[in-house]
């Protein structure tokens, strides 16, 4: 064989390879390209019965007699799209979907300029930075309305902390204050799905961690995974007291075996210090165990999942569930009316809706959802009145046939739901009020009343509540929503807590650090309203003193405060004394508030159903009505009415109330004045058609 | 005293018509009515509704009297009152409970539209006035 025919067979081989390699490595693109293309779905609207195969974190089967427990992941994630299901809403409750594209964008945009850079010298820099802003401005999204915060609520502190890892208002951001993942995982890891933040540390500390920091719980307690049965379990099928508890244990990869109840979870991993060598047997025997339940496992090994493809209310229930507190309690379930659309016998998910993405409509209108339309006509007057305005739109793009699917679905009455006249309505109504406004929350009346909530008062859990705990919530509360400056009807709360002041700005502190550097001056077991502020100020005067300068000796801070009520407190120059003190952050002490939709009220008992004067009265309750700042501290302040916080003027809201005083009466002089003009035109007509006549 | 009456209303019919026009222009280029404005709009309203058929009257009570009236001034009047009959009855109807929020967009733009067209009668209906009293 000669060294060119050699060369050649060699060439043949190489741009046969290539082809393969092209061919397989396009097709593989293609794969991922198509997204859960990879999974096989069944097609069908009948339940696909869940006969499966469990799986531990390691990936090894679980039979009846192992002790690890199941993973989430590892095991639904063989035949579902884990990873994109894994962006959803629910889902990143720990995280900022501002934060998450901002960063995204960022490298994209880097890594955009950097193939530009090697594509085209030509190109100048400033071009690409150019392009790179644009595209971080077209794909930032906001995180949407405000909602409930994360309360991080002590009653032995008289903390009740606005929280959130979302862009929002008057929420304080816990990686900032300092509270890591783990511990936002453990107070709240009942409240959420699992997932993200939740589900695994945070690598960026733990590059930063050195021998000096503490030693972090993750590799004990494991990842609070996305727990797929929490929304998707048949109604029973779930233990979500059980999954409570099992957090609460810190064993939170434990939490999802435990939950569905396929075998029992032993051993508690609270019990546990951090940094232990988990290679020891020691603490490997101290780490929890699963005893399966072998009745759940088939004669094939596999467990039977009784699931819903579309989740039932009682899982929304456990952390979207909500009581109205009065001045005799917290107010009997019997008296109380669900939400319209359920009495009418519709689920939570016909409106909250999502896809494989997860990403739940939340059904406020303005909504930037990436379902685009179909999402927007979920929202209250998307559903009822319909979206003419993007009606509009689609007619400009030439979309104009009124029977295209796009122009269907921009038309009122989705899911048959009735369209509102709302007749006798001044339009300009619509301008000023949300749907929410008239027809959503607790009737309203003098002064708003207290409210718990599941995320805030762990509804759901056996207990003794009486209504007045920590964190105190109040509503409703008519405030113009940041949004899109309608009025609406909020929840709101007083941010309580310990904290610094840094150039006049206050700062929260950790409040488990708090807790820990305050225990001894404060001297509370229990609650710090009952055993302090309850015995008066000047009992309250001295503790708190005390603690704030505890906290200035221990965690070296200049100046502490304790934030309660819109006031905040310091140390006086007397010895257990205290003195209020202005800081110019005055959102930090304000009222936190976030809009509420539920439960929605029938027609008839929308504000404004009897008439105008519902309202527009003197005592009209969307703007008389009070809410009062609430805090642990013993100070009573001043009610605020619905009015100011609108921002509205009392003497024209009181000059506009004149005017529909005399409504009834204008409608008869206008009645009567018409009939005369009719009259006076008959007259001028009668000379000329008596000469006809003549 | 019916002209006194007359030409008083007329007066008062001019001003709060002119306040009328004032406030609703605005949504001659898409903006509308609200707070001050449309309060002040409201209260001009009322002027209106008290006084045209005042003046519709007493004008129909003096045609009584030897002084004829042209055909002009005739038709002036007439539109007058068609159009204040419209631009009320629109207002009338969105202050009842019968139409819906779809119906009380098209009375309100046919409201400013007749309202409009009730503010050149008048005007025309003054021009005729003193035309008349002029030549008289």
């Amino acid at each position: 064989m000669d060294v060119s025919r050699l060369n050649r067979r060699c060439l043949r081989w190489c741009v046969l390879t290539f082809v393969l390699v092209a061919t397989f490595g396009w097709n593989v693109t293609r794969v991922d390209a198509a997204g859960s293309s990879k999974y096989a779905h069944s097609d069908s609207d009948k339940r696909f019965l869940h006969h499966i195969d469990l799986y531990d974190r390691n990936n090894r089967k679980i039979s009846p007699d192992s002790t690890e427990p199941y993973s989430v992941e590892k095991t639904c994630g063989r035949c579902h799209d884990f990873e994109t299901i894994s962006h959803g809403w629910h889902f990143n409750a720990f995280a900022s979907e501002v934060e998450r594209q901002r960063s995204n964008a960022a490298a994209q945009a880097a890594s955009q300029a950097e193939t530009d850079e090697t594509a085209t010298q030509s190109e100048s820099p400033e071009h690409s930075e150019a392009d790179a802003e644009h595209t971080e401005d077209e794909d930032v999204r906001s995180d949407g309305r405000p909602g409930e915060p994360w309360i991080w609520t002590d009653a032995r502190t008289g903390t009740q902390l606005p929280l959130a890892y979302r862009d929002w208002e008057g929420r304080f951001s816990p990686s900032e204050i300092g509270i890591t993942t783990h511990e936002m995982t453990q107070k709240f890891g009942a409240r959420i799905p699992g997932g993200e933040a939740a589900a695994s540390w945070d690598p960026k500390s733990a590059e930063l961690a050195d021998e000096s920091s503490e030693p972090t719980r993750w590799p004990l307690t494991g990842s609070l995974e996305i727990d797929c049965m929490a929304c998707h379990a048949k109604s029973g099928a779930y233990d979500f007291e059980r999954r409570r508890e099992t957090i609460e244990d810190e064993n939170f990869a434990w939490a999802p075996t435990g939950a569905i109840r396929i075998g029992e979870v032993s051993g508690s991993v609270s019990r546990m210090k951090a940094g232990v060598d988990l290679k020891d047997e020691k603490v490997q025997a101290k780490l929890p165990k699963v005893q399966y339940d072998d009745r759940r496992f088939g004669i094939d090994g596999t467990v039977f999942f009784d699931l819903v493809r579309v989740p039932e209310n009682n899982s929304c229930y456990q952390c979207h569930s909500q009581r109205t507190v009065s001045d005799s309690g917290i107010d009997a379930r019997w008296n109380h009316d669900q939400d319209v659309h359920l009495r009418a016998g519709m689920k939570c998910v016909d409106c909250h809706r999502n896809g494989i993405d997860h990403q739940t409509v939340r059904g406020f209108e303005g909504e930037q959802h990436p379902a685009g339309v179909s999402a927007t006509t979920l929202s209250c007057r998307g559903c009822h009145m319909g979206v003419s305005e993007l009606a509009g739109d689609a007619h400009a793009h030439g979309q104009d046939d009124p029977l295209s699917l796009t122009q269907i679905a921009f038309r009122a009455g989705r899911l048959g739901s009735p369209f509102p006249k709302h007749e006798g309505l001044p339009p300009v109504h619509f301008e000023k009020l949300s749907c929410t406004a008239c027809h959503s929350g607790p009737i309203p009346g003098e002064k708003a009343i207290g409210m718990m909530t599941s995320l805030a008062h762990g509804l759901g859990e056996k207990g003794h509540r009486s209504g007045l705990e920590l964190p105190s919530i109040q509503g409703p509360v008519f405030a113009k929503a940041g949004s899109n400056g309608l009025v609406t009807p909020h929840r709101a709360m007083w941010p309580a807590y310990w904290g610094k002041l840094v150039d006049g700005k206050v700062v929260p502190l950790p409040p488990e650090e708090v807790y820990t550097n305050t225990r001894r001056a404060l001297r509370v077991r229990k609650d710090f309203i009952e055993e302090l502020s309850e015995k008066g100020r000047k009992e309250f005067d001295e503790k708190v003193a005390g603690a704030l300068a505890a906290i200035e000796k221990t965690m070296e801070v200049e100046q502490a405060v304790y934030v309660s009520t819109g006031l905040v407190f310091a140390r006086g120059d007397e010895e257990d004394s205290l003195i209020e003190v202005e800081v110019e952050n005055r959102d930090a002490v304000e009222m936190v508030r976030w809009p509420m939709a539920h439960n929605v009220r029938p027609a008839g008992w929308a504000l404004g159903a009897t008439g105008c004067l519902e309202c527009h009265s003197d005592d009209g309750l969307v703007f008389t009505s009070t809410v009062t700042p609430k805090g642990p501290a013993p100070v009573t302040a001043e009610p605020i009415n619905m009015a100011s916080i609108q921002g509205l003027d009392e003497a024209t809201r009181l000059e506009w109330n004149q005017l529909f005083g005399g409504r009834k009466m204008f409608k008869v002089l206008t009645a009567t004045s018409l009939i005369l003009l009719l009259l006076a035109v008959a007259g001028s007509c009668l000379p000329t058609v008596r000469s006809r006549i003549e | 005293m019916l002209s006194l009456i007359r030409n008083v209303s007329l007066l008062v019919l001019v001003i709060a018509t002119g306040a009328l026009v004032a406030t609703a222009l605005p949504t001659l280029w898409g903006g509308h009515l609200g707070g001050a404005t449309l309060r002040f709009h409201m209260m001009a309203s009322g002027a209106v509704v008290v006084l045209l058929p005042v003046y519709a009257i007493a004008r129909l009570l003096m045609r009584r009297q030897p002084a004829t009236e042209s055909a002009m001034e005739m038709g002036a009047f007439r539109t007058l009152l068609i159009f204040g009959i419209a631009t009320i009855a629109t207002m009338f109807v969105c202050m009842l409970p019968v139409a819906s929020t779809d119906t009380m967009h098209e009375l309100v733009e046919l409201h400013g539209w007749a309202g409009f067209a009730m503010a050149a009668a008048i005007a025309a209906v003054v021009y005729t006035t003193f035309t008349r009293e002029k030549t008289a």
